[in-house]
């Protein structure tokens, strides 16, 4: 007892300074808003216990991080049998440890923690080894910081058989310290290890069931959101992230499904001139040509020559989704999301397919009106002036305020801004992000046929000279006089229009987030690790109503209004920026913020099945990359152009490592945040 | 590659700033910056242009444009330096769309671009200058037309009378080139500075003053001109 007394003492007393030291003012900062503090004994056979005290970001720590934390800290290395539990209450206020075996179990974990700290035991199986040698392993290189740490735990496990009592305690104190500056700086580090190594295929298939079904699809993208897809692995796991199966195939169903969808597609493929007219179908195939032969050239997969297979393969299938998909034809910028995708599948069958999967969603930031781009672009700097308005302030004085040159950020989902690999890993984080929305039966490989009247994608009543930019040339004489109409139709509007729509959405927001209140307090109460709720169904059922707004906006592309709540909803960001682009010209720049900047929503930011129109996570890396460079522009004072060079330059070079982490921690803010806001206020204070 | 496609420009001129404003002894010196936008189809070598002017090089490799690409060049004409920013615009329809606005605002110069070896290109051109007459607020902005041969192996479909007839029909000069071509490096250089002259010195390009651009010419190709690369 009093060797236990004297260990425990000491640690406690010995934790809060290193935690102080350790850590960046930020880094405090965070830890006085989300940090659990762990007390955790390690009981080992006839050896005394052990104590060691840290502490953890529950957003972002899983069963796997903890386990790893535990191995480091109490030495471990090697020695994976152990048990974890955790000290619970139950409704009568006993007290007992529970196992800890599922990261569901460790958010009840964490939920249930009782101040000051959690309480965990470890408790370690008898194996083959030597107890005395299992207590004082030679610590891996790889497990410590720096080569004085490596030296001086040599000599103390050298010498501590003869070391009297006390002295062994310090000795274990010491090693406390270490410990726990190593995890803290593994887990505030500035160059992070992921927190999650990758998915392996063994894993994996822990999510199939023994007919290989594949049962937790959210747990599944949880998984991949924390720590990606291994490289082999990639070819698999990416059909479910695209939304290729419907639920619940089989294996052998899912081989049979994309043997079908390929040989769909290859039939696709041989009806190009029956679905086009020759001079079309020239157009098309000499535009995805120019944009092919330069995509991703410097990557081995498509470095080889022009008409080497892997370019006709991305020609091929952008040509055949140009083809079956009139209404969104082919666009630059269509290569630079089929690339990834085809190199990964290296099946040009397979990699249509998931093609189609990722335009069902990402065909709107197509559109020639340009609404769903002005949604993002809305979102964007709603986001930005709520993380750090000071920046925002600093933009706006500069006139960067519209963030333009963010275009190819948003329009191409980052792809284009990581080195191809960590682009991948980007990527895969980043649709693992959203929520499931599989088929209902198959991926459809046609899309709607063109429209006869003057609407869609191509608006063949253009200006007449560019007929070749339309895939439906027309006679138009009078085209400048409709230009003439529909210019002066968009001025009439006016902002009060605009105001109207914006206010209207507003009350649809509100109303919106009433409806969602009650599926979302269930969530809760099931699962409280607030980055699952992007995984819940009621974020699916909005998105699957997505289609309906474009659909309706293509029937009407020229309408700032519909009848239709979602519609109009949508229609409302944009519909107020583009009534105020109209209008920029005319007015000075102090007056540019005042136009360009709708009022905030009342419930702060928009909820994640509205935020960045299908996915609110894109939002937070672009947010995550500006911020990473917000230092260096206000310190220089960079102009427009002067920023936007600076991040032209950095295309392809940003940190993923860096740029993941805060735009994870920045979106787990977010989510609980938006849910605390929502909800009872009492639980607010719950995790202060 | 992607590194060979950044210019060290910027780089150095954000450190003169920055020592100039630590020091204190001197007024940040700020040049004056003159906005070019470059327009024109798709795939007629705007980014080639761009990229050559700022660079002094061809790109090894360039990749579609979506939105829009920034490119700087400091130069130092009669003493004075001036900063030229040129926006490389995405060609294709829909992007202009939203982007549209943007590209004309605060503009001090367009350059029209297109491909000699594109007969298509050269027909695009009037739309492109009715966007720009549409979004421009002043109308004695410079504007220049040039025609650029993206393919040395393709035959030239656009003869230069046809293309010099037309550019006199706007009250545009006329340039040709090629920035794949390494003997036309100089001309590309002389395309941009002439520009930055004419804006150096308030004074539009005019259909009459073409014999001075052809006088020009002769003497801006000769000196060295300051490059920050």
């Amino acid at each position: 007892m009093a060797t236990t007394s004297a260990a425990s003492d000491l640690a406690c007393s010995a934790a809060p300074s290193p935690v102080g030291g350790a850590s960046a003012a930020a880094a405090v900062e965070e830890e006085e808003r989300e940090v659990v503090r762990v007390r955790v004994k390690k009981c080992e056979s006839f050896l005394s216990p052990e104590f060691r005290s840290f502490a953890v970001d529950p957003q972002i720590t899983s069963l796997d991080v903890l386990q790893h934390i535990l191995i480091r800290a109490f030495d471990l290395n090697g020695k994976k049998n152990f048990g974890i539990s955790y000290l619970a209450r139950d409704r009568l206020g006993q007290e007992a440890f529970l196992s800890l075996l599922s990261d569901w179990d460790l958010s009840t974990a964490f939920a249930t923690a009782s101040k000051p700290y959690l309480q965990l035991r470890v408790d370690i199986r008898p194996s083959e080894d030597s107890p005395l040698l299992e207590d004082w392993d030679i610590i891996s290189p790889k497990d410590v910081i720096g080569s004085d740490v490596l030296l001086a735990d040599k000599r103390s496990s050298l010498t501590t058989a003869a070391l009297p009592f006390t002295q062994s305690i310090l000795s274990q104190v010491g090693r406390t310290l270490s410990k726990v500056q190593q995890v803290l700086s593994w887990s505030y580090g500035e160059d992070v290890k992921p927190f999650k190594p990758p998915l392996s295929d063994a894993e994996f298939h822990t999510y199939l069931n023994h007919e290989g079904q594949l049962s937790r699809p959210e747990e599944l993208r949880l998984r991949i959101y924390h720590g990606g897809v291994e490289p082999s692995l990639r070819k698999v796991v990416w059909r479910y992230l695209l939304n290729v199966y419907p639920d619940g195939l089989t294996g052998r169903e899912r081989m049979d499904y994309m043997k079908r969808k390929s040989r769909e597609y290859e039939q696709l493929k041989s009806e190009w001139a029956q679905r086009v007219n020759p001079e079309d179908l020239e157009f098309i195939r000499s535009t995805v040509l120019k944009d092919v032969l330069r995509t991703d050239r410097a990557h081995p997969y498509y470095a080889g020559p022009e008409d080497g297979p892997h370019l006709r393969a991305l020609h091929d299938l952008l040509t055949t989704y140009a083809v079956t998909h009139p209404q969104v034809s082919y666009c630059q910028g269509m290569s630079d999301l089929a690339s990834p995708i085809l190199a990964v599948m290296d099946h040009e069958g397979h990699a249509f397919v998931c093609f189609c999967g990722i335009m069902k969603r990402l065909a709107a930031n197509f559109h020639p009106d340009g609404r769903a781009m002005a949604t993002k672009f809305a979102h964007l700097k709603l986001l930005l002036r709520h993380a750090d308005p000071d920046f925002y302030q600093y933009l706006q004085e500069a006139g960067a305020d519209d963030l333009f040159f963010c275009y190819r950020w948003l329009l191409l989902e980052l792809k284009r801004e990581f080195a191809f690999d960590d682009a991948l890993r980007m990527l895969e984080v980043t649709w693992s992000s959203l929520p499931p929305d599989p088929p209902e039966h198959e991926v459809e490989l046609v899309g709607p046929p063109s429209q006869v009247a003057d609407t869609g994608f191509g608006s063949h009543r253009g200006r007449p000279v560019r007929q070749r930019h339309m895939l439906r040339p027309a006679g138009g004489g009078s085209s400048a006089f409709e230009d003439a109409v529909v210019h002066l139709a968009t001025s009439s509007q006016g902002p009060s229009s605009g105001g109207r729509l914006l206010r209207q959405a507003s009350l649809d927001g509100l109303q919106q987030l009433r409806d969602n209140m009650s599926p979302r307090k269930d969530l809760l109460v099931q699962l409280s690790h607030p980055a699952t709720l992007i995984s819940s169904k009621s974020l699916s059922e909005p998105l699957l109503n997505s289609p309906d707004p474009l659909l309706s906006s293509s029937s009407r592309p020229d309408s700032p209004s519909s009848s239709s709540p979602p519609s109009t909803q949508e229609a409302s960001p944009s519909g107020d920026v583009a009534v105020g682009s109209p209008s920029m010209p005319e007015v000075g720049s102090p007056r540019d913020p005042g136009k360009s900047v709708p009022p905030p929503p009342p419930m702060g930011l928009p909820p994640p099945q509205e935020f960045g129109r299908g996915n609110p996570f894109m939002l937070f890396l672009c947010l995550a990359i500006l911020l990473e460079h917000r230092d260096h522009i206000m310190r220089n004072g960079l102009d427009y152009n002067e920023l936007a060079m600076h991040f032209d330059r950095l295309v392809r070079k940003h940190h993923l490592g860096r740029v993941l982490r805060r735009a994870k921690a920045l979106f787990a803010d977010y989510l609980q945040s938006e849910v605390w806001d929502s909800e009872e206020g009492a639980e607010a204070t719950a995790p202060s | 590659m992607a590194s060979e496609m950044e210019s060290s420009l910027e780089v150095s001129f954000s450190s003169s700033c920055a020592v100039s404003g630590a020091s204190g002894c001197l007024p940040p010196a700020r040049s004056r910056i003159f906005k070019i936008i470059v327009i024109g189809d798709s795939n007629v070598g705007k980014t080639c242009l761009t990229y050559r002017f700022c660079a002094g090089r061809f790109p090894d490799r360039t990749e579609a444009t979506i939105g829009v690409d920034f490119r700087e060049r400091a130069v130092d004409i009669d003493g004075e330096r001036i900063k030229i920013q040129l926006w490389d615009t995405a060609g294709q329809e829909r992007f202009r769309k939203s982007m549209v606005q943007h590209y004309y605002r605060n503009v001090h110069a367009v350059v029209f671009v297109y491909d000699m070896t594109n007969m298509a290109s050269f027909h695009s051109l009037p739309s492109w200058i009715e966007e720009c007459k549409q979004h421009l607020l002043a109308n004695d902005i410079p504007r220049i037309l040039v025609g650029n041969k993206c393919d040395l192996r393709s035959a030239i479909q656009v003869p230069t009378d046809l293309a010099q007839k037309f550019a006199d029909t706007h009250s545009m000069p006329l340039f040709e080139t090629s920035a794949k071509n390494p003997n036309d490096n100089d001309h590309v250089e002389a395309i941009f500075m002439t520009l930055a002259h004419k804006l150096k010195s308030h004074k539009p390009l005019m259909l009459s003053q073409l014999p001075d651009n052809r006088i020009s010419l002769k003497p801006e190709t000769k000196p060295a001109v300051t490059c920050w690369c």
